[in-house]
C-alpha cells in the first residue's frame, strides 16, 4: 500500500507508543494491580492503533471508534480470560484513549460561552461517539464463550 | 459453625446477608459496573445458599433482601472512587467462593484485606499524573513543547488534587479550581514556549474529564439499566460544566488583560 509510507509508520508507532504510555498512567491513578499493568497499556495502544489507522484511511471519528472499539473488546475478553481477571480492569483503563473526553469538555465549553452552534455540533458528535463505543463493547461482550458455559 | 451447610439458620443468613452487602458495596465503590455488581452478589448468594434472595442495584445504592423478606437491606453508595486493584481483589474472592473452596469466615476476612488495599503513594500518583498529560496532549496534535507545558500542569493539578483530598474539599468546587489552575499553568507556559495552548490544556483536563462516566452511562443503557445509566449521565454532565466553567473564566481573564482572545 503506497499509503503507508516510512513517516507514517513512524507517526502510527509514535502514537501506539504515547496512547500505551497514558493507558499505563491512567491504569496507575485507577490503582490497577501492579501484575495486570502492562496488559492495561498494550489494549490502550493497540485501540489507539486501530483508531489511527481507519482515520488514515479516511474514516470519520463516529466510524473509526467502532472499528477500534471491536478489537479492544475482543482483547480485553482474551486477556480476562488469560490472567483470571475482571474485563472491568482493562475495559476502563484501555478505553481511555477512545473516550470522548475532549469533545464533552468542548460542548459544556461552547455552551457556556453562549455558542450554541458549536455546542450542538460538539454535543451531538460526543454523544455519538458514546453510542457507538457502548453499542461496540455491548456487542462483543454479548458474543458468548464457546465453551464451559456455567 | 462457619463450614458451609446447606441450610443456615437465622444467625448465619444475616452473616451471609451482610458479607454480601459489603462486598457488592466494595465492588460498586470502586467504579465496577451495575450488572456487574449484581451477578457477583447473586452468585455469591447461590454458593453460601441463601435462599431467595434477590437485588436491586442503582450507581448510588444497594437494595436487596433474602429469605422471603426475612432479611432485607439497604446500603447508600454516595461516594465513587476508582480502585481497580479493589475490584479484581473481590472478583478473584467471589471465583473462589463459587469454586467452594471458601467459608465464610474466611472469605469475610478476605473481603476485609481487599477493602484495605491502599491507593498508589503519592509521588507515584504524581508522576502518574504528570506522563498522562503529557501523553494526551501529544495525542491530541500538540507539539512536544506544548507536551512540556502540559506535563507541568499535570504536576500541578495532581498535586492540588491531592491536596484537596487530603482537606475533604466538596467536589464541585474541586474540579471548578483544579481546571482554573490547569489553565493558568498552560496559557502562559505554551505563551513562552511559543506554541498553542489548547492542546496542552484538553491534554491535561483528561485527568478531570468524565469521558468513561460518560460512556458507561450510555454502556448502562444499553444493558437496561436505564436509572443508573440516567445517573452517571447527570453526573458527567455536571462535571463537564464545571470544568468548563473553570476553564472559561481563566480564559476569559486572560483575554480581558492581554486582549487576545483564545479559543
Amino acid at each position: 500500500m503506497s499509503l503507508l509510507t516510512n513517516a507514517v509508520i513512524g507517526t502510527l508507532v509514535a502514537q501506539f507508543f504515547l496512547a500505551a504510555a497514558g493507558t499505563l498512567s491512567f491504569a496507575i491513578l485507577f490503582a490497577c494491580p501492579r501484575r495486570l499493568l502492562p496488559y492495561c497499556a498494550l489494549v490502550g495502544g493497540v485501540g489507539w492503533l486501530v483508531y489511527e489507522l481507519a482515520v488514515l484511511l479516511g474514516a470519520d471519528s463516529t466510524t473509526a471508534s467502532l472499528l477500534a472499539v471491536i478489537p479492544l473488546t475482543l482483547l480485553t475478553r482474551v486477556l480476562a480470560i488469560l490472567l483470571k481477571a475482571p474485563v472491568t480492569v482493562f475495559l476502563l483503563t484501555g478505553i481511555f484513549p477512545l473516550v470522548p473526553g475532549a469533545g464533552i469538555y468542548y460542548t459544556a465549553y461552547y455552551f457556556i460561552q453562549n455558542n450554541n452552534a458549536l455546542a450542538l455540533s460538539n454535543g451531538i458528535s460526543t454523544f455519538k461517539i458514546a453510542v457507538v463505543l457502548a453499542t461496540g463493547i455491548a456487542l462483543v461482550l454479548g458474543i458468548p464463550l464457546p465453551h464451559r458455559r456455567r | 459453625m462457619s463450614e458451609r451447610v446447606l441450610y443456615p439458620d437465622e444467625e448465619q443468613r444475616r452473616r451471609i446477608m451482610d458479607f454480601i452487602m459489603a462486598a457488592g458495596q466494595t465492588l460498586l465503590e470502586n467504579g465496577a459496573e451495575v450488572f456487574r455488581v449484581e451477578q457477583t452478589m447473586e452468585i455469591m448468594a447461590r454458593s453460601f445458599h441463601l435462599r431467595e434472595f434477590h437485588v436491586y442495584i442503582l450507581t448510588n445504592g444497594i437494595f436487596a433482601s433474602a429469605g422471603t423478606a426475612e432479611i432485607s437491606e439497604v446500603r447508600n453508595v454516595p461516594v465513587r472512587t476508582t480502585h481497580l486493584g479493589r475490584v479484581a481483589a473481590v472478583n478473584e474472592l467471589s471465583r473462589q467462593i463459587a469454586a467452594g473452596g471458601l467459608t465464610l469466615d474466611e472469605a469475610e476476612a478476605q473481603l476485609a484485606r481487599a477493602q484495605r488495599i491502599p491507593f498508589p503513594n503519592d509521588r507515584v500518583q504524581l508522576v502518574a499524573g504528570l506522563s498522562g498529560a503529557f501523553c494526551f496532549a501529544m495525542i491530541f496534535g500538540g507539539t512536544l513543547r506544548a507536551g512540556l507545558a502540559a506535563a507541568v500542569a499535570g504536576l500541578a493539578a495532581s498535586s492540588y488534587l491531592l491536596l484537596c483530598e487530603r482537606l475533604n474539599l466538596p467536589g464541585g468546587f474541586r474540579k471548578i479550581t483544579t481546571a482554573s489552575l490547569i489553565t493558568l499553568v498552560c496559557l502562559p507556559l505554551c505563551h513562552l514556549l511559543g506554541t498553542e495552548a489548547s492542546h496542552a490544556i484538553i491534554g491535561t483536563l483528561m485527568i478531570l474529564t468524565p469521558g468513561i462516566a460518560f460512556t458507561m452511562g450510555i454502556r448502562d443503557f444499553v444493558q437496561g439499566d436505564y436509572l443508573s445509566g440516567t445517573i452517571r449521565m447527570i453526573d458527567a454532565l455536571l462535571v463537564a460544566a464545571c470544568i468548563a466553567i473553570g476553564t472559561g473564566f481563566v480564559l476569559w481573564c486572560y483575554s480581558l488583560l492581554t486582549g487576545v482572545n483564545i479559543a
